[in-house]
């Protein structure tokens, strides 16, 4: 049985859709990557997992974890779901000490938080955790506060951590870093792992499965390997030909291929495939008659031409 | 805050404040030149009399026949030794008018201080917890009036409808005259008189810090560490006050140095108002008077205590904001 269970998820902020019925499953110990541009719905479903929308949000569908659907996240905050964010400089209250933010929601006494905030503190590679306890947010650097905000994560002792573009605040060398503890921590702790992000690269390094998502639609969901030798959808191979090629020098900015156009406006959102406007194959049948997902070896695709 | 930072946090106060104090004392005594007549002038006004020989020993006896860049050394000389002058309205020292009267000053302002801030906190949580809501938009109604009406006729109306209709409270004073009160007694007896002062001066100041609460945690609830604390289980309750009002709180703290000038300027009505003796209602007498010595003392004193509240409050906004002396 999967970990966790999402069933025609849908997300509206007002006239907008978000996120139009999502279905996908984690399993156990799994990696998943969600991947789109930004407003492709990837945070929204996110944050919709770890039940952190605002109120403004019109919620539909359901989310079952570990074969509970999830009305109330009250349950899940401890063993369950936890959520590493993208801007760890803004993630962490200024005002509070480290380690009295590790451990905040832990019910402990008094006496007994330092010393377990700094063995979390510890778990995520901090060093001189016992003084880190003490500091506040301003005195580290950007990769230190990431790690924090790792540490918080991990202090709930979840099953499904959920990282919503973890390292897109960070160089280069420090996201490798992040990626890496991250990495270690789903296979020491035997986590299962929802990737938010919108770096390939960070995927084809992570990620088990991916989810491409466009415009709120799930567009293609397939092994991690597959979707790099063979995507189907449109979109994910422009995706992939508008990376910079691996290995090579540089590339000249006209080298790069660049998918034209841009998202479509969702409120409401268009009739028909989301990609159509910009996609060469779309035909009258894509304009008129969305997709359905539909099986092609082991991969998902929604898509009439695929 | 870190044992060192107390002591760095005041010493960089004390350098802002020793070149304004000395413009402060440069005006005063601009003033005090400015002014037709001099002090042997007064002295004779109101000895009753005397001849110009008399006028030009006093003169020569306090130095007044000096050219003014003497006097002034002389002035700031003396003010070094916390010397304010000698009234001759009160026949004392200015120093020691104004040192019995401060207690009472800084009684009202502290209470005042702490009740607008109390409320300002509450009511501005309160209303900024459900932007647009009926709470809020009462809430800010009320503020509003709060702030429209002035201290001297809400104090007024306090008189009359709690003191002279109600009689909950006296009608003025500092503390019951001739009772022969001490101890806890006492201190009862002139935080009973201090309530209505205190509520008189503190609302307009109620209306401006609970504006100013109320728009920190309507930003800060959408703050991305909010967000972390959600997303850890921390509970409502928690949230609200630990994270998003703990926040909200450092603008109004600096306010209430902003304030200070009003602060003091409002307790100078009110102190009138309730016939409290205080340096307000000294300052009142002293211009019925034309006593120039202790207004310009008054004046002096002023910007020290003005100066003083916004150490005090640089210290508190560095013990809450830790990023403060990073700075």
């Amino acid at each position: 049985m999967s970990l966790l269970q999402i069933d025609q998820l849908s997300v509206r902020f007002g006239a907008t859709m978000a996120l139009d019925s999502l279905s996908l499953a984690i399993a156990a110990g799994e990696t998943l990557a969600l991947v789109g541009e930004s407003g492709s719905g990837k945070s929204t479903a996110a944050l919709a997992i770890a039940g952190l929308l605002s109120h403004q949000a019109t919620v539909t569908g359901t989310i079952r974890f570990d074969g509970q659907a999830l009305t109330d996240w009250r349950g899940v905050r401890q063993g369950g779901i936890a959520m590493v964010f993208q801007d760890a400089m803004s993630a962490l209250n200024p005002v509070h000490r480290i380690g009295a933010q590790v451990v905040e929601a832990l019910r402990l006494p008094r006496a007994e938080q330092r010393v377990a905030a700094a063995r979390f503190l510890d778990q995520v590679g901090l060093p001189q955790p016992e003084r880190l306890v003490d500091a506040y947010p301003h005195e580290l650097s950007g990769g230190m506060r990431q790690r924090v905000g790792i540490a918080i994560a991990v202090a709930q002792n979840p099953r499904l951590l959920i990282a919503d573009e973890p390292t897109t605040a960070l160089d280069v060398t420090i996201q490798a870093q992040i990626l890496a503890l991250l990495r270690d921590l789903k296979a020491r702790l035997g986590l299962s792992l929802l990737l938010v992000t919108h770096d390939l690269g960070v995927v084809a390094e992570t990620a088990d499965r991916v989810a491409v998502l466009y415009a709120g639609c799930l567009m293609e969901l397939a092994p991690a390997a597959a979707l790099f030798t063979s995507p189907h959808h449109p979109y994910t191979q422009g995706l992939l030909e508008a990376r910079p090629p691996f290995g090579t020098q540089a590339p000249m900015l006209a080298e790069l291929v660049e998918i034209p156009g841009q998202l479509p406006r969702l409120d409401p959102p268009p009739a028909g495939c989301r990609f159509a406007a910009r996609c060469d194959r779309a035909d009258q049948r894509c304009r008129a008659e969305q997709p359905v997902l539909r099986p092609i070896a082991d991969t998902l695709v929604a898509c009439h031409h695929a | 805050m870190k044992p060192g930072q107390l002591g760095q946090v005041v010493r960089r106060r004390l350098a802002h404040a020793v070149p304004v104090l000395l413009v402060v004392a440069l005006a005063t005594f601009g003033l005090l030149k400015l002014a037709p007549g001099d002090a042997v002038d007064v002295l004779i006004a109101t000895g009753g009399g005397g001849d110009a020989a008399l006028a030009a020993d006093l003169r020569r006896a306090y130095g007044l026949d000096q050219p003014w860049p003497a006097q002034l050394a002389h002035y700031l000389w003396r003010l070094v030794q916390l010397d304010l002058g000698y009234s001759f309205v009160h026949n004392r020292p200015v120093s020691h008018l104004i040192w019995e009267r401060l207690p009472v000053s800084l009684l009202l302002m502290a209470s005042a201080t702490a009740f607008a801030v109390g409320f300002g906190i509450v009511l501005g949580v309160s209303a900024g917890q459900t932007p647009g809501g009926w709470r809020d938009r009462l809430i800010l109604s009320v503020g509003l009036v709060l702030y429209a009406m002035p201290s001297f006729w809400v104090g007024l109306m306090l008189i009359l409808i709690f003191a002279v209709k109600l009689a909950l409270f006296p009608v003025g004073g500092f503390e019951t005259a001739a009772s022969d009160l001490t101890g806890i007694a006492r201190v009862l007896d002139i935080a009973w008189h201090a309530v209505l002062p205190t509520v008189a001066l503190a609302l307009l100041f109620v209306s401006v810090y609970l504006r100013l609460m109320r728009a920190g945690v309507v930003e800060v609830a959408s703050a991305d560490f909010v967000r972390t604390a959600r997303a850890k289980g921390v509970g409502a309750t928690r949230i609200l006050w630990a994270h998003v009002a703990r926040n909200a709180l450092l603008p109004v703290v600096a306010m209430v140095g902003v304030q200070a000038a009003t602060l003091l300027g409002g307790a100078v009505v009110i102190e009138s108002v309730f016939s409290l003796p205080g340096l307000g209602r000294l300052a009142y007498d002293s211009v019925l008077a034309r006593d120039l010595v202790v207004l310009l003392g008054l004046l002096l004193t002023s910007a020290v205590i003005v100066i003083a509240i916004n150490t005090v409050v640089d210290l508190v906004v560095a013990a809450l904001d830790p990023r403060v002396v990073a700075r």
